[in-house]
């Protein structure tokens, strides 16, 4: 989030992805950090198990996701 | 309606006093105020006492604490030690502490957050250690010193109230460990067996320090037969030899303490800290087929270690990237023959040492160059 935050600063549109178990952290920290607007990626939780088709059907989600955030299109 | 639910349902006064009948320690856990036992309310007498220990200013601010990011006034440090059941003369220490422990090296906001079960423990040296009655000695990690209990709990209870470090809320550990009440110990110098931590990272004797890493729980090593030092050590190594912990999948730093009669043992036979530390990591290893699961779950490359290590399977694989990882104390009492090994959380934080009084430390603290850190 720190990075996504200074990325954005310098008007370079920026998706950061987190697993749904830190999404509430993401949206701490964005208040936190005054960027109530950045819309984080979000996918399932966990990660460290899968395999790699799982972890493709994975990316493909936070793909799209991170296509709608930079088009502005996802709503926080 | 019970008690307790009189209690909760009630609000924080617009004018900030409570009724004089209120159960103050009942009130406070209503408001959500505690690490789950009694707390000591902040009565204005005792937060005044503590503030002026902290050197008054009670709008200054020493640190923002994350994930939650809230600010530590010297008010807010004061509340909390207050709380924690803190003296006024624990104030220096538990202030330098937070100082390190926000510092970027430290990287408190994943340790925080983190599903792994590391808190920060806390070691200090020094001569403040005995003015203020700290415990080196038996029961060193227990129960039954003020301070050493009431330090760590202060801690404790700022990573809650002002971290947001609430369990299932921002603090994610799948597990936690009974160091996320207190974790603090005093180092036992008067041992005198090996250079204090301190001494040995580049201050003076009379200088006093804190410690900080964040850490698994001690895991006790026993031994009561070797009389040698590469004996003793090899219970050690036998203890950090394993890919259980964090340290053997995320590197980092670890700790060993050593117990009184195993350093003078070292003693004995002049082996210095440079010794101990050397053997103990020359010699603790796993092999990386271990640390991999011979790729059975497929190819595991773990970009967790440091990438200089040599993957093939039969290969060893250091425990820490080098003996300057391993952060060696000696405390605990002067009866039996135990040490300790305790795990860090990875190469993700760094240990942050710190002089009670702000003094500067030798070299200016942490080296971090390209992402890793060094004290």
């Amino acid at each position: 989030m720190h990075d996504a935050i200074s990325l954005e600063g310098q008007d370079r549109a920026t998706a950061v992805v987190v697993t749904t178990e830190f999404k509430h952290e993401a949206e701490v920290q964005r208040a936190a950090l005054g960027m109530e607007g950045l819309v984080p990626v979000v996918i399932q939780h966990p990660l460290s198990t899968l395999s790699d088709e799982e972890i493709s059907d994975r990316g493909a989600d936070a793909a799209a996701q991170a296509v709608r955030i930079w088009l502005g299109q996802a709503a926080g | 309606m019970s008690s307790d639910a009189a209690v909760t349902t009630q609000a924080f006064p617009s004018n900030g006093r409570v009724a004089d009948d209120t159960d103050l320690v009942e009130w406070y856990y209503a408001q959500g105020f505690s690490d789950g036992f009694p707390v000591v309310p902040p009565t204005p007498d005792k937060v005044e006492a503590m503030l002026e220990a902290l050197g008054g200013d009670p709008d200054y601010l020493e640190c923002r604490v994350p994930p939650r990011w809230g600010g530590l006034t010297r008010q807010v440090l004061a509340v909390n030690m207050v709380m924690a059941g803190c003296l006024p003369s624990y104030a220096p220490v538990v202030r330098a502490a937070m100082l390190a422990l926000t510092s970027q090296a430290f990287n408190l906001h994943g340790v925080q957050a983190t599903t792994h079960m590391a808190a920060p423990l806390l070691v200090v040296n020094g001569p403040i250690r005995n003015a203020i009655g700290m415990n080196s000695g038996h029961n060193v990690f227990g129960s039954g010193n003020r301070a050493n209990a009431t330090i760590g709990r202060a801690i404790r209870m700022i990573l809650l109230n002002a971290g947001g470090g609430w369990p299932g809320e921002l603090d994610k550990s799948t597990l936690g460990h009974p160091g996320k009440y207190t974790y603090c110990i005093a180092e036992n110098e008067e041992v005198g067996c090996i250079a204090p931590y301190h001494v040995d990272k580049g201050f003076e004797e009379t200088d006093s320090t804190v410690f900080v890493m964040p850490a698994e729980p001690p895991h006790s090593v026993t031994n009561h037969v070797a009389n040698d030092p590469e004996g003793i050590l090899d219970s050690i190594v036998s203890a950090m030899s394993t890919i259980a912990h964090n340290n053997a999948v995320s590197s980092g730093h670890c700790a060993v303490v050593l117990g009184p009669e195993h350093a003078r043992v070292m003693a004995k036979y002049e082996w210095k800290r440079h010794d101990i530390r050397h053997y103990l990591w020359y010699q603790a290893h796993n092999k990386f087929g271990d640390v991999a699961f011979q790729h059975r779950y497929g190819k595991v490359y773990n970009r967790s270690l440091p990438k200089w290590y040599s993957r093939r399977d039969g290969d060893r694989i250091p425990v820490v990237p080098t003996p300057d990882h391993i952060h060696l104390f000696c405390a605990g009492g002067e009866a039996g023959r135990f040490s300790a090994f305790i795990p860090g959380w990875g190469h993700m934080a760094s240990p942050v040492l710190r002089e009670i009084n702000g003094k500067s430390p030798p070299g200016g603290g942490p080296q971090c160059v390209d992402g890793t850190c060094y004290l």
